[in-house]
């Protein structure tokens, strides 16, 4: 049995090592873009300067030791599924039986006027966060579009390195899918006092580059605000790499439709990780789940099917956010930025014997609860996630809604349903 | 194979596996004086009430397909071939995505030179574990099994 994986990261490496416990006979090749298996989370840390490459380097799990081909540096440019071969750049043609594309996603640049050129970043990839890296040792003004997760994050941290930092934003407050206004509200209290200029609802027009070396000078906004900027950084989302897939006629959106098994709608072609879409627990939807924990989770279920077990996933969800901004931790689970009138919420403030102040604002439908949302104290977090997408029903525990505050504060029983 | 017995209906309350679990992680011979170190203070298991108001010793199951190991993006946990799940703290950045993942809450945030998570190790590397050593109503107890299945920690 031959087995290819394209992609070496959090999908593609947990599903060679399943397979590699399934099955410890067939040929395994691993074609990867990256030169190793690396910690795409911590990209940001890379960017300034604060964890060294080898700091994020992953182990491969003693890949090489079991018997698994790790071809770095390679990209796939076409699938044909009839003759169930895959074409690499450098002409090669690898045959398979069973194939996973796990190639994740690519930074989305803005359709912005001036914003293709040089000294325009994503940050997506280790090459990217080496290159924003080098960029600190000559530029001063960067400006990163799009406060999501990444942009925030990064934000955070180039900050600390003393450059003057930019975010910008379409909606009112940072992390927008992740928080609330009030949490949204402290998380740009906490930007601002550490330095980072905020500019919010305010979109982007044009970056302007000097016409004799086409390097950035000014990034125009809406309001027709200038900000001045030696580097511009995209974070405002990504896209999905299916090319080759779509091409194959492998039934895509914006990313790539799995079953249950993570099989695609050609048989022995199974997909996992950020570039496949799937139905998530907790909104119902078919969507992409772009985050670590659950690409491991479909690389693992997509290796089992792929050796002849059989998985299925069972619990999937992209909607949960573990971040820290300078200092404080909040975790976001469910859907904060769609939540709906009908449910409630139940927000809990508490400061503790040293002045930290925590909030959880927590939704349910009267039931069962919807999504939780953990500022500064975050230890319980785990417990309202495997409430949310085991949709538990929650209606007759009052202690957990509450903490274990309630019991410190001598209240018996409480109604909040 | 080493593995934990817990019988929930013997708890009364009384924290000293809690307590037990602080001063065997701690270099310190005097844990709760440590102020001012990067020391981590904190006891990797908790007694809580559970949703009939009942007390509930809540320990780290180790479990078979650990939702932390999972959600782990600097590969600081490892579920180790002796079956038990162990932090690697030097190399934890204090993402604290396992955090999020746990089902039972026992992947907990901790603070040592800036962050990272804390989490039973399962005492290993020492004679006994600490808490079953410390619980005077015989709740908690150590078993020495060939069983290499059913899990490393069985509520009974």
């Amino acid at each position: 049995m031959k087995y290819v994986i394209i992609g070496g990261s959090a999908a593609g490496i947990a599903a060679a090592a399943e397979i590699r416990k399934q099955d410890n006979k067939g040929e395994l090749t691993i074609i990867s873009k990256d030169k190793f298996y690396y910690s795409r989370c911590q990209l940001h840390m890379v960017a300034s300067g604060a964890a060294s490459v080898d700091r994020v380097r992953l182990p491969h799990a003693g890949l090489e030791d079991i018997g698994i081909k790790f071809m770095a540096e390679k990209t796939v440019l076409g699938l044909d599924t009839a003759a169930k071969t895959v074409s690499l750049d450098d002409e090669q043609i690898l045959a398979y039986d069973r194939l996973l594309i796990a190639t994740g996603t690519k930074t989305f640049f803005p359709p912005l006027e001036g914003v293709s050129g040089p000294w325009t970043f994503g940050l997506r990839n280790l090459d990217d966060a080496l290159a924003i890296n080098e960029a600190r040792k000559t530029a001063k003004n960067f400006t990163i579009i799009g406060a999501g997760l990444v942009g925030v994050e990064l934000a955070a941290e180039l900050v600390k390195t003393g450059v003057n930092v930019n975010l910008i934003e379409l909606a009112k407050h940072p992390l927008p899918i992740q928080l609330d206004q009030e949490c949204g509200d402290k998380c740009s209290k906490l930007l601002a006092d550490a330095g980072v200029k905020l500019y919010f609802g305010n979109p982007a027009k044009v970056l302007h580059r000097r016409p004799e070396d086409s390097k950035p000078v000014a990034l125009e906004l809406t309001s027709e605000e200038r900000i001045d900027t030696d580097v511009l950084i995209c974070a405002a989302g990504v896209i999905a790499n299916t090319d080759f897939a779509r091409r194959a006629g492998i039934d895509a959106r914006k990313g790539i439709i799995i079953d249950d098994r993570c099989l695609t709608n050609m048989p022995d072609v199974f997909a996992a990780g950020d570039v496949a879409e799937h139905i998530d627990t907790v909104n119902g939807l078919c969507q992409l789940t772009a985050v670590w924990p659950t690409a491991v989770r479909q690389g693992k279920i997509a290796g089992i099917n792929m050796a002849g077990g059989t998985a299925s996933i069972k619990i999937n969800t992209g909607m949960k956010t573990a971040i820290s901004v300078m200092g404080t931790h909040f975790i976001s689970l469910g859907q904060i930025c769609a939540s709906k009138p009908q449910w409630c919420k139940h927000i809990f403030r508490n400061t503790d014997s040293r002045g930290d102040e925590s909030i959880r604002v927590l939704y349910t439908d009267g039931k069962v609860l919807k999504s939780a949302l953990l500022w500064g104290n975050v230890t319980d977090a785990g417990l309202y996630h495997e409430a949310i997408v085991t949709r538990r029903d929650i209606s007759g525990d009052y202690l957990f809604l509450e903490g274990l505050d309630a019991a410190k504060r001598g209240k018996e029983t409480m109604s909040i349903l | 194979m080493r593995k934990k017995l817990i019988d929930k209906s013997k708890c009364a309350g009384c924290k000293n596996c809690e307590l037990a679990c602080i001063t065997a992680h701690s270099k310190s011979p005097f844990p709760f004086i440590t102020s001012g170190t990067d020391e981590i203070i904190q006891a990797r298991n908790k007694i809580e009430l559970d949703a009939e108001g009942k007390l509930f010793p809540e320990f780290c199951r180790h479990c078979d397909e650990p939702s932390c190991v999972e959600a782990c993006i600097s590969g600081a946990l490892i579920k180790g071939e002796d079956g038990l799940v162990v932090c690697n703290q030097e190399i934890c950045i204090g993402c604290f995505m396992c955090v999020m993942s746990c089902p039972y809450g026992m992947a907990r945030p901790g603070i040592k030179n800036g962050r990272c998570m804390v989490k039973c190790d399962g005492c290993h590397g020492r004679e006994s574990m600490a808490c079953v050593d410390a619980c005077p109503q015989r709740c908690l107890s150590q078993v020495d099994t060939e069983d290499e299945l059913n899990g490393q920690v069985i509520y009974v």
